[in-house]
């Protein structure tokens, strides 16, 4: 009896340790005096950033998952030649740091990059565009989305699946009347993870799209610029960061709360 | 054999592992015996930089030279937060003098000069001859509006408007597609030919950059004289080394380094 509280008390101080960790920079954001740059704040500036980062990761989120979904199912379900390498190949972008991922897009859909060359060819140059911002964006979530919706697919007791077969079902019904709502929950939580990933996606961003206002300045570029001038406004753009953050993170908690 | 193989790789680890931390005990030792100097350069100095400190910790064996290397206007916002630095070197008077008013600065002087030029991928996709091909459609990169590098390209394109008819300012300002953090992502940018042009300052042309681009000087009467500024920031006590290093680069010897790599003397003898 007297084991059992120490060692939930040991938890239980060291779960307090790792919350006050993980709380103090969001509590020293707030009671920054970003307010300070609050005129600053209202400035175009900020609400194209605002714009730039939802549409881009709204568009790059759609992509991730008209290509993860599939992607993930193909992986989860079906065994293949070089499976395994495949598997690696999806994780990779996981491990790259972000600046090496926008170097690497950079060199291969840039201009003269490997493949970029042929599209420059038909005139579509994808460096310092909108574009840019969602490829890279696609590049840094796809392994995330995959991940998730894999795990979910796999999840799916494969007996349903089964009897469906036997019952007669194609392969597309089984996927889309079975898998596909009993991985909801797996497949939101993916879709929320790489949406917040995006959001927050900087190094390949600035480094393959470039830092244009109002054309490829997504918020985490804004915070950066911004630090060139006043960092009040950092702070400030910051927070509104966070509160777009929060904000998703609260309506995804209630989505899947109502499907329980 | 399964077996084997995990207990080698594990005793691999273990070897990597204590190799690691023994260098970097070894480190540790040897620069706990070295004092530290904390330099925060603008980007610009980057390779002459790297020399200047050679040369003083060849002379001044027990001193360790830092230096940060950053747009001169994150410098500047890092000092203001707070920031330990012992010596600043600025691109531009603006973020010196704020700096100074501040009441960071407890010395300070003129230290080098630069000037810009304009540079295009050595396959000049766009086809940029000068100055006044900047109008017709092309991807223009340019500094920041706070980076000094991108004050002094704004300048620079201002003065020119007066030279070309039609709004040249203005259709040349629509055509930069990046504002960099600092003046070497400019550089970059050019090197792996994204860009078809961009300002930059003369002393980016290194042998590396050379390689990779055309550079067309700018007419003297619309370039920029770029005045740059050190400043010896205010200690809690007494950094003699750091008043060491700032008096070495403004002396000849530490001049002539800079001179090397392109810059010149704005140091105004007794």
């Amino acid at each position: 009896m007297k084991h059992k509280g120490v060692f939930k008390n040991i938890l239980a101080i060291i779960s307090c340790i790792c919350i006050l960790f993980l709380l103090s920079p969001i509590i020293a954001l707030f009671t920054f005096p970003w307010t300070q740059a609050f005129e600053l704040l209202l400035d175009s500036f900020l609400v194209q950033a605002v714009i730039i980062s939802l549409k881009s990761t709204f568009t790059s989120l759609m992509v991730v998952a008209a290509v993860g979904i599939p992607t993930a199912y193909y992986i989860a379900r079906y065994s293949f030649k070089g499976k395994g390498i495949v598997e690696t190949i999806v994780q990779l972008p996981l491990i790259l740091p972000p600046a090496v991922a926008g170097l690497l897009l950079l060199i291969t859909f840039g201009r003269n990059g490997v493949i970029g060359r042929y599209l420059s060819v038909f005139g579509i140059q994808i460096p310092f565009t909108f574009l840019a911002v969602v490829i890279a964006q696609v590049f840094v979530t796809l392994p995330i989305f995959i991940q998730s919706a894999r795990e979910g697919f796999e999840k799916v007791d494969i007996d349903l699946e089964k009897s469906a077969a036997v019952m007669g079902a194609s392969e597309w019904q089984i996927f889309s009347n079975i898998t596909l709502p009993l991985s909801k929950n797996a497949l939101l939580t993916g879709a929320v993870l790489s949406w917040a990933r995006a959001l927050a996606e900087f190094g390949a961003t600035i480094l393959f799209a470039g830092n244009l206002e109002g054309k490829t300045q997504t918020l985490p570029l804004a915070i950066y610029t911004a630090m060139e001038k006043d960092l009040n406004l950092s702070m400030g753009i910051a927070v509104c960061l966070v509160i777009i953050s929060i904000f998703v993170l609260v309506i995804l908690k209630w989505i899947t709360k109502s499907d329980d | 054999m399964k077996k084997d193989s995990k207990k080698i790789i594990k005793g691999i680890i273990v070897l990597v592992i204590i190799v690691l931390f023994s260098s970097w005990g070894k480190h540790l030792y040897s620069k706990e015996n070295k004092e530290e100097i904390i330099v925060f350069a603008a980007a610009s100095l980057t390779e002459s930089m790297e020399d200047v400190v050679e040369e003083f910790e060849k002379q001044h064996l027990n001193v360790d030279v830092k230096v940060h290397l950053a747009s001169t206007s994150r410098l500047r916002m890092q000092i203001e937060q707070g920031v330990e630095a012992h010596v600043f070197l600025s691109a531009n008077e603006k973020h010196y003098k704020a700096l100074s008013k501040e009441k960071f600065i407890s010395k300070g002087s003129s230290f080098l000069y630069n000037s810009m030029v304009l540079i295009v991928p050595e396959d000049n996709p766009s086809k940029v001859q000068g100055v006044q091909d900047l109008q017709k459609a092309c991807k223009l990169v340019v500094a920041q509006k706070e980076v000094p590098a991108g004050i002094y390209a704004r300048q620079i394109i201002h003065s020119l408007d007066n030279e070309f008819e039609a709004e040249y300012e203005e259709k040349v300002l629509n055509n930069i597609v990046s504002e960099e953090n600092n003046v070497k992502q400019v550089v970059n940018k050019v090197v792996v030919g994204e860009a078809d042009a961009a300002f930059v300052y003369a002393t980016d042309i290194t042998e590396n950059v050379k390689r990779k681009v055309k550079v067309i000087p700018i007419d003297e009467k619309h370039n920029v004289k770029a005045v740059y500024y050190i400043g010896q920031l205010k200690q809690d006590e007494e950094k003699k080394y750091a008043e060491q290093f700032y008096t070495y680069l403004l002396s000849l010897k530490g001049q002539e380094i800079f001179k090397k790599y392109g810059f010149e003397s704005a140091v105004i003898s007794e």
